[in-house]
């Protein structure tokens, strides 16, 4: 019988090596194609979409002292934001001539308005205490290892992108302290090397805390961060189940 | 202290009370949903 000559690997096969048989790709991408009866049938039982909730969970998981709900916590600030950010949307119009005089508006007149912008102040506070109390947990019980890593890149970028929000949501009081405090701020993304200059004035939409600045703001915090935190929020949830659920103890 | 001036006195710590509990509410009345929700 005939032994056939092992081929040489070809240029393409190189290529498809290296993309696909690599730590990172692994790691995003940890199951094959589903080709085996075994395999499929794992694939419908650890569906989020069929099974809200895990067919099984271990027994650590059912104490909330071991998570104590931080994440959970961190994504009902999210909805509250959300919500109480519309109904202030309402009454803000973001033009330098209207926006501080609207913060008086809803202050003073607006029904409920004080109440809307106090939550809205105080779940941002909490939302940036929480998601960091959320990343200790996550850290200090192990739970950033493999096969958890690309969860932790992606809660890497969500905090990211709530100190944005938060940054981009102080000027739009378009007070004194917001305008020293984006000042300062814009300053300091000004001052990184290379791409500093070029980001400041992306960011303020010229050399100066100015109208431009307040619109950019404006959008980025009331659309733009809102939609990619909410994108990658979704990933950030669906991937907890595809990871296995919660980290236990080995 | 006047009395009518009373509310302006405690501005800030009402503030944080009312605003405790309307996050607090608001957060039962999400678990109570999802309670129901699960039955």
């Amino acid at each position: 019988m005939a032994v056939e000559a092992p081929t040489k690997p070809t240029l393409a096969d190189k290529i498809y090596d290296k993309m696909f048989h690599n730590y990172v790709w692994k790691s995003i991408f940890r199951t094959g194609y589903p080709n085996t009866p075994r395999n499929q049938m794992l694939v419908v039982a650890t569906n989020v979409f069929l099974h809200l909730h895990p067919t099984r969970i271990h027994r650590t998981h059912v104490k909330i002292t071991h998570t104590y709900c931080l994440g959970g916590l961190t994504f009902f600030m999210f909805l509250g934001l959300t919500v109480t950010g519309i109904l202030l949307m309402f009454y803000y119009v973001p033009d330098v001539d209207r926006a501080y005089l609207d913060i008086q508006n809803i202050q003073t007149t607006v029904q409920f308005g004080q109440l809307m912008r106090n939550m809205h102040r105080w779940m941002a506070h909490a939302m940036v205490i929480l998601v960091f109390l959320h990343m200790m947990r996550v850290f200090y019980t192990g739970a950033y290892k493999p096969p958890r890593e690309f969860n932790w890149v992606v809660g890497v970028i969500l905090l990211v992108l709530t100190f944005l929000l938060s940054f981009t949501g102080y000027l739009l009081p378009w007070d004194q302290l917001a305008f020293w405090a984006i000042t300062v701020g814009t300053n300091i993304a000004g001052s990184a090397p290379v791409l500093g200059p070029k980001t400041r004035f992306w960011l303020l939409g010229g050399f100066e805390v100015g109208p431009d600045s307040l619109i950019r703001f404006y959008t980025l915090h009331v659309i733009g961060l809102p939609l990619l935190a909410a994108i990658f929020m979704a990933i950030h949830f669906w991937r907890i189940r595809r990871d296995g659920g919660l980290a236990r103890p080995l | 202290m006047e009395f009518s001036n009373l509310p302006h006195a405690f501005s800030d710590m009402l503030e944080l009370v009312f605003v405790g509990i309307t996050i607090f509410i608001s957060l039962v009345i999400m678990v109570v949903f999802g309670q129901w929700w699960q039955k």
